[in-house]
């Protein structure tokens, strides 16, 4: 079978102009590839771009069983299988450590993020959220739920995760479920408890934030002095 | 009188030891007893008196550093593998004694246990026990956290209150060891117990004691009301 070369302007010299982002997904697909069917018309990115015209898309290529993509001329079972390994390779991407991890850089994201879940329960939770260098949830941990008043939520719960998870800083949420986020005195107390315990661990406290039915308030004040 | 054969004699060093126990045997007989183990066939009185004329009783032939034990001609390279093993082994036993024993009921329990391991160390070693919320040792719940020179140790609070969280520890007792021999406090013991009191109560873990055992004496904190 001849091969049928991609030529001067094919994708590969695209790719080391442009970039990756450069390419169309029938140039990304003919990079795979690399050859197209034999005969006159049979680049790599005219098979490309015949398989994306009967597929509908990257996401139809992508639900097209091993049977369907071989049925296709230039596509035999190898390179079925190199294009079933790509899409696998960006869906593994997508739902593993590269996806962007939740940011909370201010209250206001903190209750953005936490009020839906929290607003509307009939008792108080109180949530331990951990986070890396860059203000990204590594993990929450649900600390206490009842009645709170404070003496409930016991800093060794809050810090041991912490701990364990290597986390940099730790953001806490409660909420209110009488509706008003006005901390109580106890929420005071317990955050200074849990701010000085986090000095000792090298771990940071950013923030606490009480979300109810009639807004939110910070411990912390972080909205106005931080931003 | 015809002289005894070595099969004879420990035979019947076996037999007084199995009828008395360790009453009314002499520390060089004991040793004899435990050379006749490692040692096959020979007499090995003599080695049993020169480690004995060595080391001073049978207390100091267990705490001789290995190498100085190699260097005792006639004792080989097993011998002192295996005082080695009679030590650890009954240190094990004491420590697994110890556990699930409150030690506010019986703090000599645990002094005897610290002497035992870090008493006769030529260098500072700092050590935690890991304590339930009723004082008793948990299982497997001694660390050796810092292994310092002569007579200095660092010893960083916010490892060890995180090296408590990560155990799940409520309690914990601390002890030191002073190679010099003498038990007092010195005033950055007294400093480091502070910080490491108040390190811990921020995570609301208690400490229970520090123990400082120079020689066979040993210092407590908690008994000093130091704590």
């Amino acid at each position: 079978m001849p091969v049928i070369r991609v030529g001067e302007s094919g994708p590969r010299e695209l790719l080391a102009r442009g970039g990756v982002e450069a390419l169309s997904d029938a140039q990304l697909i003919a990079l795979l590839l690399r050859t197209g069917a034999s005969g006159p018309g049979g680049s790599a990115t005219a098979l490309g771009a015949g398989l994306l015209a009967s597929h509908g898309s990257v996401a139809g290529l992508d639900r097209a069983s091993m049977r369907e993509l071989c049925g296709t001329r230039g596509l035999g079972p190898a390179k079925a299988a190199t294009l079933k390994a790509a899409l696998e390779l960006g869906r593994r991407l997508m739902s593993g450590a590269g996806r962007p991890r939740t940011r909370l850089s201010s209250s206001r994201e903190v209750a953005d993020h936490f009020t839906p879940r929290l607003f509307n329960l009939p008792r108080e939770v109180f949530v331990a959220v951990l986070l890396n260098a860059r203000n990204e949830i590594i993990r929450e941990i649900t600390v206490a739920v009842g009645c709170l008043t404070g003496s409930l939520v016991h800093p060794r719960e809050v810090f041991q995760p912490a701990v364990r998870d290597s986390a940099a800083a730790v953001i806490l949420v409660h909420n209110h479920p009488s509706g008003d986020p006005t901390p109580s005195p106890e929420d005071v107390q317990l955050t200074e408890r849990l701010v000085e315990a986090g000095r000792i661990l090298g771990i940071r406290v950013l923030d606490h934030v009480v979300v109810a039915h009639g807004g939110y308030a910070s411990l912390m004040d972080r909205d106005r002095k931080d931003n | 009188m015809k002289r005894d054969q070595p099969a004879g004699h420990r035979k019947r060093l076996r037999e007084r030891f199995l009828r008395t126990g360790t009453r009314g045997m002499a520390d060089h007989e004991l040793i004899e007893l435990v050379l006749t183990l490692v040692i096959p066939r020979s007499d090995v009185k003599p080695q049993a008196k020169t480690l004995i004329g060595r080391f001073g009783n049978l207390r100091g032939i267990l705490d001789a550093p290995f190498d100085d034990l190699r260097r005792i001609s006639g004792v080989g390279t097993v011998t002192p593998v295996a005082l080695r093993i009679i030590k650890e082994v009954a240190t094990l036993y004491l420590q697994q004694s110890v556990e699930g024993v409150p030690l506010s009921s019986h703090p000599e329990m645990f002094h005897d246990l610290w002497r035992m391991r870090i008493g006769s160390l030529p260098n500072e070693v700092f050590e935690v026990g890991y304590l339930d919320a009723a004082g008793r040792l948990v299982r497997d719940g001694i660390a050796t956290l810092e292994e310092g020179t002569l007579d200095r140790t660092a010893v960083y609070p916010r490892k060890v209150i995180a090296a408590a969280l990560l155990r799940g520890a409520a309690g914990l007792v601390f002890a030191h060891n002073h190679p010099n021999g003498d038990r007092r406090p010195s005033d950055q013991d007294k400093l480091l117990t502070r910080a490491l009191v108040l390190a811990a109560e921020t995570v609301q873990i208690r400490v229970f004691d520090h123990l400082i055992v120079g020689g066979d004496k040993v210092f407590s904190f908690r008994a000093e009301g130091l704590l």
